[in-house]
């Protein structure tokens, strides 16, 4: 089992929180769910898991507007573990277009942009290959691997070897997983991809140190 | 793209799961969590709960129920039923939905579209149309207190434009009756969108699931087929797969 003992789930209140404690519990955690007024510092957890859905302008306001931010940044300063999911990958980055201005928690370097290059939205809803890239084959049980995906908007990495997994849409490849130390985002949704996605939760977690 | 879709849908009043023909004549198939149970065990792609007599109870959708359903799914669990505000759908979301799908709200104030996706992004938000049937391919919608018909094409369109993710049509004169779907309904609907288009009613069987996704459906929601005959998602994947359509691999 992991060595990362407590860990802390933190709800923004636009998050569907359950089902992502519902799988870590099943990969042998036992999660708190914090809210933005978790008023303790966070040094003493060992995981910090940022769930995803939401939109990125409202979830970024509602992380600054409570202290959140600086926080979560110290975390990371520290080189503690944190697990971004969908949203929540896009909010490590520093900046997106779907909302212009906002900031994100600029633990990662670079920006979201829309998936789709033409005017039109597009969507990506369902489940989508996903493969290992840079060497992080280790993290998927079979290469690729089916996982489920909800979004609209893709993270772009500067630093491209942050890349970990890759996806794509309408034939472009996109960045589906980042690595950079102790920090792992992921666009799909583990909590929400069966087998596979718990599979996945227990190697990419178990990677990870405290510190 | 992602890959095509199989949904089994339940529809529920309250916690009792329920299977009507045509939106009518409802009758109790059983509880709404031993039906739920069956399709977690079955590992679906998504699936779907709808309580169908919410919006004209002007209620929504018992959030209780919402959670003791999700607690067993590991799989996108999308849900609706009288969703009228932005505190309705942020109740269900913290329940474990994954995505709203909002209904009658939508055609009676379509600006609730603008105020959900505001709040929780535009993936998570799927307008339902209801067509009345094959020949008469249009739904109603509410414009300053005045109702209209509509065109489903025209209705679906227009709410891609106030920003939702996804459109989830029906088709009243088939629902739960199997008698197979409408497929110029979802291609009409298809071509008039860039969002994904989910569609069911009357499916009944592995030809309803190709046609739909030949018309350009993303995903196919059934009921009746899942519910009452032997025909499983697994078995109607299995058939896509072997026909090269693209499916979800599946992890055991």
């Amino acid at each position: 089992m992991s060595k990362l003992k407590k860990v802390h789930v933190l709800a923004l209140g636009l998050n569907n929180v359950g089902s992502v404690v519902n799988a870590l519990k099943d990969c042998g955690f036992s999660p708190n769910i914090i809210g933005l007024d978790h008023d303790a510092a966070l040094v003493d957890c060992d995981l910090l898991v940022l769930p995803g859905t939401g939109n990125f302008g409202e979830a970024s306001r509602r992380l600054s507007s409570s202290g959140m931010s600086a926080k979560v940044r110290e975390f990371a300063g520290l080189g503690k573990p944190i697990l971004g999911i969908c949203l929540g990958m896009q909010l490590l980055f520093e900046e997106s277009a779907e909302a212009p201005g906002e900031s994100g928690l600029e633990i990662l370097k670079g920006k979201c942009i829309p998936l789709s290059k033409d005017k039109t939205r597009k969507f990506n809803i369902g489940w989508n290959a996903t493969n290992a890239a840079n060497g992080h084959e280790g993290i998927l049980e079979r290469n690729p691997s089916d996982f489920y995906y909800v979004h609209s908007f893709k993270c772009v990495p500067t630093l491209s070897e942050q890349i970990a997994l890759t996806s794509t849409f309408e034939g472009e490849e996109y960045a589906a997983g980042v690595i950079a130390g102790n920090v792992v985002g992921v666009q799909f949704h583990p909590e929400k991809s069966s087998t596979a996605g718990r599979i996945f939760l227990k190697r990419v977690i178990g990677g990870l140190s405290n510190g | 793209m992602a890959k095509l879709r199989i949904m089994p849908a339940t529809l529920v009043s309250s916690s009792r799961a329920v299977k009507g023909q045509r939106f009518a004549n409802w009758r109790t198939i059983g509880t709404a969590k031993a039906v739920t149970s069956v399709q977690a065990k079955r590992d679906v792609d998504e699936y779907v709960v709808l309580d169908c007599d919410a919006s004209r109870e002007s209620r929504t959708i018992d959030s209780k129920l919402v959670s003791s359903l999700s607690e067993n799914l590991r799989i996108p669990f999308a849900v609706g039923g009288g969703v009228r505000s932005v505190d309705d759908a942020a109740d269900l979301f913290a329940s474990g939905a994954d995505k709203i799908v909002v209904g009658a709200a939508c055609r009676e104030n379509p600006s609730l579209i603008l105020e959900l996706v505001g709040h929780f992004g535009s993936q998570s938000i799927c307008c339902a149309i209801d067509a009345i049937s094959d020949e008469s391919p249009v739904d109603r919608i509410y414009l300053e207190d005045f109702g209209q018909e509509i065109r489903i094409e025209e209705l679906a369109k227009r709410f891609e434009d106030l920003g939702a993710g996804e459109i989830m049509l029906s088709n009243v004169s088939r629902d739960g009756t199997m008698t197979g779907i409408s497929v110029r309904n979802i291609e009409a609907v298809a071509k008039a969108l860039s969002i994904p288009l989910v569609a069911g009613s009357g499916v009944a069987g592995f030809e309803c699931f190709q046609a739909a996704f030949d018309a350009g459906a993303s995903g196919v929601f059934a009921g009746a087929l899942f519910q009452f005959t032997e025909q499983t998602p697994d078995l109607i994947r299995q058939e896509l797969e072997s026909r090269g359509y693209p499916v979800r691999q599946k992890m055991v």
